[in-house]
């Protein structure tokens, strides 16, 4: 897709220490460079990202020590193909 | 409590064979979020597969971009080729029959270009608080909630 939120990503990693310390648990918005703010719940934080940003690129992560695993489902990652002898 | 039954893709004569082939299947409205511009928000009906072996709900990446659904982040997903980086993206994924409003981020995933009929996946997460019969034998799914 279009928007790679380079920026956005490298901004939340070079805050990440201070984000620990003051907000662990919480849902962070980034625009460009500039955080939002921090928010209790995913949803706060999407409402306000799109209040302040629209349409514009921008980050909402949980400010965690480590990112929960997701893996693919077999439906996706697997593809019965069937070739003709 | 409300109710919901399987969708197929046409009138197969093999009901049975059909539940095989395509997996427990339901029809979704994916909704793009609504912003202040007055505009109403995109919205597209796209058949979703019930995969019990799926965790979270996914989307389609065609979807997601013909929805215009924002990118909110990138997160990196294991599967058998490896780790690879997907997008999230913001919206909701609507279920009218049951009642159902899932909100939040979705990890997108390659169905459409994989050949999968199917534009969403739907999770354990959509499955806690419902009951799926399966009913192999006459070829039907019921859901219920």
């Amino acid at each position: 897709m279009a928007m790679t939120l380079e920026r956005e990503i490298a901004a939340y990693e070079r805050d990440l220490p201070k984000l620990l310390a003051d907000f662990e648990g919480k849902f962070v918005v980034y625009h460009e460079e500039v955080r939002l703010g921090s928010f209790d719940t995913f949803d706060a934080a999407a409402d306000a990202a799109l209040k302040a940003y629209g349409k514009k690129p921008f980050l909402i992560r949980q400010v965690l020590k480590n990112a929960p695993v997701t893996r693919l489902p077999a439906s996706v990652a697997f593809r019965a193909v069937h070739v003709a002898a | 409590m409300s109710r919901l039954e399987c969708w197929r893709p046409d009138a197969p004569a093999d009901v049975p064979a059909t539940l095989v082939q395509v997996g427990p299947s339901v029809l979704v409205a994916v909704q793009a979020p609504a912003l202040q511009d007055g505009v109403p928000p995109k919205t597209e009906m796209r058949p979703a597969l019930i995969d019990t072996g799926a965790t979270e709900c996914h989307i389609d990446y065609d979807l997601a971009r013909t929805l215009e659904l924002p990118v909110i982040d990138k997160q990196t997903l294991s599967g058998v080729a490896g780790p690879a980086e997907h997008d999230v993206v913001l919206g909701t994924i609507l279920i009218a029959e049951l009642a159902v409003s899932i909100n939040g981020r979705f990890v997108c995933v390659n169905l459409k270009g994989g050949g999968s009929i199917h534009e969403v996946i739907l999770g354990r997460t959509f499955l806690n608080g419902c009951v799926m019969i399966y009913d192999g034998h006459a070829g039907h799914i019921t859901i219920l909630r």
